[in-house]
């Protein structure tokens, strides 16, 4: 009986461990495994386009309102608590908004480093492929690296050698966190990748990054650097590819107010994040959510802005960009209309009305190309529908009347995109007396606040909070 | 000797409280005797003379009556037992078997159905409240269908499932809370579709010796129910019915719209405001003077009772029908139940209709089948609340000035009225009563679970169990927003989704007694198991429906594809998508030894190997031992005591694991466009989750060590345990620095402990020959809980979600972490805060916060007194809970600074003038008056944070038993959360909030945030046997 017991035990223990065994095997179904996501090279392509896919995300208004609220274009938020954190540039650990829009800028990179950790593992991967999508990863890296470094914090310049802190900086994957370089580092960094990126990006590439898109990044690089001859050379070298012209004004008034098209390529965009009308992908959420004309926007420009709209000598009524504009005095409020005629449109990240301003303000810095410059200025305010020449620049225009002029021109042509508050603090470290709504240029809090997460490992080092009222 | 020559002696045998005990043996002093039938009725033929008859049934005392017959005489004896407090002999299911309580070596808590049922709850487990010492229960909200938490020896886990393993008859069922998120502020409870009345017991293993054999999921404690089984050769009936109404146990007080009014208008002024303040919906900061007034003086001429408008009395009923029976060979339990529980919540139910069938056929003694079966549906008609909607609303964003609807007439073009409508004014603000109305939501669990058990007895000494089970749930998800709740579009939205869990499992297990005589044995027992979990699902996101698919037919046949041609006429689905397949399994083995030397030396060793697919390769199979023993000190023969009737002493040793996690944890996955999204058209893949192969079970160390004794005979029972547990490898999901590109990876770090004492005492108070009874039972725990590291990572990495609870080490887990709150100063009105280095100051910074306090209760007990007289009884049941704190995360707007929120009417003890001494502080609408940081009016100080102690009437009840002949009726008048005694200034101090995910459940135990009060309820329940 015993031999026989003790058998049927066995085997019934035998049979159950296989099957345990068995069940002990499972597999994520909806998602790949990571030692089989990578096989190919449509795999490392897909891997590539994800990026683009944060940059989209990150872009949709989120970055732009961010640092439009850390200049000094708006009024204060109406009710959103992150939002108003940022305005009062007093973000904290938790403020949840900007945490997350930390956390989005690294995405990108642990892809390119996962994506150039991948190239030795593909086989099929054509040299040619290989380096384009190196060159396509730095350059979105650089990115990534650039858009952090302006808002996490303090300009280049803010100390003489840029020995302040900067962001972290994973260029290669390692389980360990890094800490944060300093910003003469991480500006290194970037130009670094822009130059590979440079060398091996085409002239055509799809919607995708090209080499003048790298060449215009580094362009606006070198332009907070100060560094403005290079500055120019590069936005020239883009501006004179004869890729990109600027568009013009249509009766459509959408049109008018945006120069965002949807589903089609402006003629203006060296780089856009895109929104697809086929798949109803929409990469504008934030834009079309915070600026939307209701009866109490969340964003308004100021009474200070519409009165300087007006009075800079520089358009005044003939100037068709006062359609963007729907001045409320009552309510002491000016409301951006640029974003609200579309649900959805690609965003110009790098646009050539932008690197045309750029290059003139670097000509009127280095006393160089002065016609050019005045030309480059008259054309971008022609194409506003300015035509009295008194409100045009005139020939002997000085360099300074060129910076003046250009900085003017910035400040309107890219409003709402938030680039306006990276020049203030480029002009505070070149040593002019800046103010921004009553605070320095360089107040602690102009650095937002990492996340609460760079916390969870001891050792990293976080902005100084608020300071600025 | 011919009949007509005896004496006959019949009867009836019951319990104190007039229940009858069927198979009661009742026996002469010449060893003859009789069993008593399933009405406790009995007849015994006796010789003429004087008789000592015993009477006894496993689990009370004997009695002995001494009767005298006569020849032909007929004399009748009715007797009632009283319960033994020791129950030295009674059966104890432990982990795959069952001992006699005597040689018990582990710490094990038996509930009865009786205790079971007497406390009416939506869902079982609640009725384990203070009926164990060291299992500690907070009730789940007033919400129809919310769960309870249960804790057994306090919290050692982080990350993963602090709750216990739930075993019914034999097989781990599956408990989720969240398979249905979060959604409308509340977590499901997987345990609401199972029914208190088919449970004969619970048994609650607590150490490791208890629950080692359950390995891996042994650490927090495992809860072994037993379903009702069917009686031998009869038929037994059991009819319960019930109703009664329940009603919140507290109101808020919410402000007035004048009370409301003056406390902002005094805000205003304080912040320099001059004029009338201005109102949220009808005013801006910025509108003149005048239309501030105006608008001040239309809020005047409304003042509505949001918390009213979404409570009532609710009704409650349910009915039950039990029948036992059998034959020779077989024997059956067949259970029926139907169960409708409203909440006070209006439109807020959990109706649950459940139907069991256990089914045991014994055609030898060497071979049994034992087949069980449960079917159920509990259907949840939701309302939102909590911060979702609803009685949520009603103390927050409601305010009392806001009128619930405008009613819109339409007249003819004779003026005539032609039809109203109610105009929720959603144009002007998210009126949550118009969500109420306009929403309709149903969530539906349909639950099988089926086990099987063959027992072959090949030998005398050896007995094998084959057995299997499947627990099977379906949980629709069904709701439906009018197109009226669309201020944009216009579009009523719909969702119908459907989450499908199963859950396989099969084991076989052998034991052999080795040696077996009077005193001594030795048996081993060694199984292995194995368990499949699976889980998927799908949606549809709908449009343009006109209800939800359980009110339109023509909805329901197009979802489940009946009627195609209905698809795009019903509703638009607007997208169908797919809820993740997961899948994990276990396979284990495992082994039990068990020697008894002299039947009063008891020895037990456990081992269990266990394998889980949730575990990396590289440490996929973890080692759980267990070694026991125990010591019946009162069975020796030199001892002797007056007092003592029994003593036993036991210890043990063991480590348990915990491995529940996130099936997939461990993997590093790449998602791609199957999960919906691409870019600009193209293909996307990218990486989510850094795998860890390394990841391993939590282990938990449990030394125990106890004393049970029996006082004056075994009227006094009384179990004194101490307890210390170490957790290591404790599985955190720490969320990972943002520069590392990914959100969070699971690692084992960390250790906390859990120390504690336990109580239990068991007295019956009066002589049994008394006819009056009363039995007390007496249950406490102390626990001591530390988070003794958190090891490479910084306390920051755990939080308790959006809780303010997070890791603190050297303190408990669910410890808060706020900035210290002095006093209000007298002079100016303003908070005064200790800052990091222990000295006052106005300014409140966010580096200042430390743990003040946590969540979890040091002491918990609970006190359960019976009092029987003749078919009377009347029983209370208090529990009580000292140490803990609540963190009312409400009262931050509520009771700070004034904003769109209604507020409570405590803020009325607030500074209004210099030299004032009050709780709070000057009324301000900005935030930075307090040192906030603009746009930050989350005001984390201790202010709101306060002592959750409390001593409840749990349960009181009063029955009457109607003496019959046959069978037996009892009808009880009980009342459940009647009172509560507390200092806690909200609504109830007893509260479970919802969870985002299990980490949330273990580190948010005591906050609030507008969660709903406990219900109070009375019921009226019929119980017959027959």
């Amino acid at each position: 009986m015993k031999n026989t017991t003790f058998l049927f035990t066995a085997l019934l223990t035998a049979m159950l461990a296989f099957t345990g065994c068995r069940w002990l095997e499972v597999n994520p179904d909806q998602y790949i495994l990571a030692e089989d996501a990578l096989e190919t090279p449509e795999d490392l392509q897909a891997l590539l386009v994800s990026c683009y896919d944060v940059l989209a995300n990150l872009y949709d208004g989120d970055v732009q309102l961010m640092n439009e609220l850390r200049g000094d274009n708006t009024n204060e938020p109406l009710s959103n608590n992150d939002l108003k954190a940022v305005y009062n540039r007093e973000t904290i650990r938790w403020t949840s908004y900007v945490g997350g829009i930390n956390r989005d800028f690294f995405y990108p990179v642990l892809r390119v480093n996962s994506l150039i950790d991948s190239f030795d593992l593909i086989e099929g991967l054509s040299t040619e492929d290989q380096k384009r999508m190196e060159a396509e990863g730095k350059f979105i890296r650089a990115f990534c690296f650039w858009g952090a470094v302006k808002m996490f914090a303090q300009p280049y310049g803010y100390t003489s050698d840029n020995s302040h802190p900067g962001i972290p900086l994973p260029t290669y994957l390692r389980d360990a966190p890094f800490p944060r370089a300093t910003v003469a580092d991480t500006y290194a960094q970037i130009e670094a990748d822009l130059n590979d990126a440079i060398a091996n990006l085409p002239e055509e590439n799809g919607i995708y990054a090209t080499k003048d898109a790298a060449k215009a990044l580094l362009a606006q690089v070198h332009f907070l650097k100060m560094e403005f001859a290079e500055a120019g050379a590069l936005a020239t070298e883009v501006i004179e590819s004869g890729r990109y012209s600027l568009e013009q004004p249509e009766t459509d008034s959408a049109f008018v107010r945006l120069r965002l098209p949807i589903g089609s390529t402006s003629s203006e965009s060296v780089f856009s994040v895109y929104s697809t009308l086929a798949t109803n992908d929409n990469r504008t959420d934030q834009f079309v959510q915070w600026w939307q004309p209701t009866a109490n926007p969340e964003i308004t420009l100021t009474t200070e802005y519409w009165d300087w709209f007006q009075q800079i000598a520089t358009g005044g009524a003939e100037d068709s960009r006062a359609l963007w504009l729907d001045y409320q005095p009552t309510e002491g409020k000016t409301l951006l209309l640029r974003f609200t005629d579309h649900s959805f449109f690609n965003v110009p990240l790098i646009h050539l009305t932008q690197l045309m301003l750029i290059r003139a303000e670097c000509y009127g810095e280095t006393a160089t190309n002065l016609n050019q410059a005045v030309s480059d200025i008259n054309m971008i305010r022609q194409r506003a529908g300015i035509t009295s020449s008194v409100y045009l620049l005139e020939s002997s225009a000085t360099g300074d009347d060129i910076i003046t002029a250009a900085r003017n021109e910035y400040r309107k042509e890219t409003l709402g995109m938030g680039l306006w508050v990276e020049q203030l603090q480029r002009r505070g470290a070149m040593g002019e007396d800046i103010t921004i709504r009553n605070a320095p240029w360089n107040c602690p809090g102009m650095a937002l606040q990492f996340s609460a997460s760079e916390g969870n490992v001891a050792g990293f080092e976080f902005n100084e909070v608020g300071g600025c009222n | 000797m011919a009949a007509w020559s005896q004496g006959t002696l019949k009867g009836r045998v019951t319990d104190d409280q007039g229940n009858a005990l069927p198979s009661s043996t009742v026996m002469g002093e010449n060893g003859k005797g009789a069993f008593t039938d399933l009405d406790g009725n009995y007849t015994l033929t006796l010789a003429p003379g004087d008789h000592d008859i015993t009477f006894s049934f496993i689990g009370y005392l004997n009695q002995t009556k001494k009767v005298t017959v006569k020849q032909g005489e007929t004399k009748t004896l009715n007797v009632r037992l009283r319960e033994d407090a020791v129950l030295l002999n009674e059966s104890v299911v432990v982990g795959y078997g069952v001992q006699r309580k005597k040689e018990v070596t582990g710490s094990i808590a038996t509930i009865d159905s009786k205790e079971i049922t007497a406390v009416q709850t939506p869902s079982f487990e609640a009725a384990l409240q203070g009926q164990a010492a060291g299992v500690q229960v907070t009730q789940g909200s007033g919400m129809a269908g919310s769960g309870s938490i249960v804790r057994i020896r306090g919290l050692s886990s982080i990350s993963a499932g602090g709750d216990p393993l739930y075993v019914v008859d034999g097989i781990p069922i599956t408990q989720d809370y969240f398979a249905g998120g979060n959604s409308g502020a509340m977590n499901r409870n997987p345990l609401a579709s199972l029914n208190p009345n088919d449970i004969k017991d619970i048994q609650v293993l607590k150490d490791a010796a208890a629950t080692g054999i359950y390995g891996s999921r042994g650490a927090n404690g495992v809860i072994l129910i037993t379903t009702k089984r069917g009686v031998k050769n009869g038929i037994q009936v059991s009819y319960g019915s019930s109703y009664g109404y329940g009603e919140s146990t507290a109101t808020p007080n919410m402000m007035t719209t004048e009370e409301y009014l003056t406390i902002r208008q005094e805000a205003w002024e304080n912040d320099g405001g001059t004029g009338y303040v201005w109102l949220p919906y009808l005013s801006t900061p910025s509108s003149s003077t005048e239309a501030r007034k105006a608008a001040y003086e239309r809020a005047m001429e409304t003042n509505t009772d949001w918390f009213d408008l979404f409570t009532r009395r609710a009704q409650k009923t349910q009915q039950n029908i039990g029948l036992r029976s059998g034959g020779r060979t077989w024997s059956m339990y067949n259970g029926v139940s139907y169960d409708k529980n409203e909440s006070y919540a209006i439109g807020n139910s959990y109706t649950r209709t459940s139907a069991r069938t256990n089914f045991d056929w014994t055609p030898s003694d060497k071979f049994k089948v034992l087949l069980s079966g449960s079917t159920s549906e509990g259907q949840n008609q939701r309302v939102r609340g909590g911060w979702s909607g609803g009685i949520g609303t009603a103390m927050s964003t409601a305010l009392p000035y806001m009128a619930p609807f405008v009613v819109d007439s339409t007249f003819d073009e004779n003026g005539n009225l032609t039809s109203t409508e109610r105009n929720y004014e959603l144009n002007r603000w998210y009126n949550p009563l118009a969500y109420q109305d306009l929403i309709k939501w149903r969530e539906t669990e349909r639950r099988q679970i089926a086990t099987g058990q063959i027992i072959v007895t090949p030998h005398s000494r050896l007995d094998i169990v084959l057995n299997g089970g499947y627990d099977n749930s379906k949980l629709e998800n069904d709701s439906y927003e009018n197109s009226a709740l669309d201020r944009t579009n216009g579009f009523a939205y719909g969702n119908w989704s459907e989450y499908n869990s199963r859950n396989y499992n099969v084991g076989a297990n052998a034991t052999l007694r080795i040696l077996e005589d009077d005193s001594t044995s030795l048996s081993v027992m060694v199984g292995a198991e194995a368990q499949k979990f699976e889980s998927d699902g799908f949606g549809y996101n709908l449009r343009d429906s006109d209800g939800p698919a359980y009110a339109i037919e023509a909805l329901r046949d197009s979802l489940f594809g009946l009627n195609d041609s209905l698809y795009d006429a019903v509703s638009t689905v607007t997208n169908a998508y797919p809820i993740q397949y997961r899948t994990d399994g276990f396979a284990s083995t495992f082994a039990r030894l068990n020697y008894s030397l002299n039947d009063r030396y008891f020895f037990q060793a456990t081992a269990r190997v266990d394998g889980s697919s949730r575990f990396g390769e590289n440490n996929r199979f973890g080692f759980f031992p267990s070694a026991s023993v125990g010591w019946v000190a009162s069975d020796e023969e030199w001892f002797s005591s007056e007092i003592i009737s029994f003593l036993k002493v036991r210890t043990s040793w063991g480590r348990t694991g915990n491995a529940n996690i996130d099936g997939f944890s461990r993997f590093a996955l790449y998602v791609d466009q199957s999960q919906g999204a691409t870019y600009a058209g193209d293909t996307i893949v990218f990486p989510t989750q850094p795998g860890n192969p390394d990841l391993r079970w939590e282990t938990v160390r449990t030394l125990d060590a106890s004393v049970e004794m029996g006082l004056w005979k075994d009227r006094v029972a009384v179990e004194i345990g101490l307890y210390d547990k170490l957790a290591s490898d404790v599985l955190m999901n720490v969320e990972l620095p943002s520069h590392t590109g990914f959100n969070n990876r699971s690692v084992n770090a960390g250790e906390v402990l859990n120390r504690g004492v336990e109580i239990g005492l068991t007295s019956n108070n009066l002589p049994a020959t008394s006819e009056l009874q009363w039995k007390s039972v007496l249950n406490y725990a102390y626990n001591y809980n530390e988070l003794v590291s958190t090891g490479a990572f910084t306390e920051d990495a755990i939080s308790g979600g959006t809780n303010d609870s997070r890791a603190v080490t050297g303190a408990p887990l669910t410890t808060y972490f706020l900035v210290p709150f002095s006093h209000v100063d007298p002079e100016s009105g303003l908070p005064v805060y200790i800052d990091i280095k222990g000295s006052e100051t106005f300014e409140y910074n966010l580096e200042d916060r430390r743990a003040v306090g946590d969540g979890l209760p040091d002491h918990v007990g609970g006190f359960r007194n019976e009092f029987s007289y003749r078919n009377w009884t009347f029983s209370s049941q208090f529990t009580a809970a000292f140490g803990a704190k609540i963190w009312d995360s409400s009262a931050k707007r509520q009771l700070g600074v004034v904003t769109d929120w209604n507020m409570r009417t405590d803020l009325f003890d607030r500074w209004r003038q210099p030299g004032d001494i009050a709780s709070f502080p000057r009324l301000t609408l900005d935030e930075t008056t307090y040192g906030l940081p603009a746009g930050f009016p989350w005001w984390n100080t201790s202010l709101f944070m306060y002592d959750a102690s409390y001593v409840r009437l749990r349960n009181a009840s009063i029955s009457y038993h109607v003496p019959m002949s046959k069978g037996d009726v009892t009808l009880r008048l009980s009342g459940n959360n009647l009172f509560v005694l507390t200092s806690f200034i909200g609504l109830d101090p007893e509260l479970t909030r919802d969870f985002e995910n299990r980490q949330d459940r273990n580190f948010s135990g005591g906050a609030n945030y507008l969660t709903a009060p406990q219900e109070r309820s009375v019921i009226f329940a019929i119980n017959a046997n027959f």
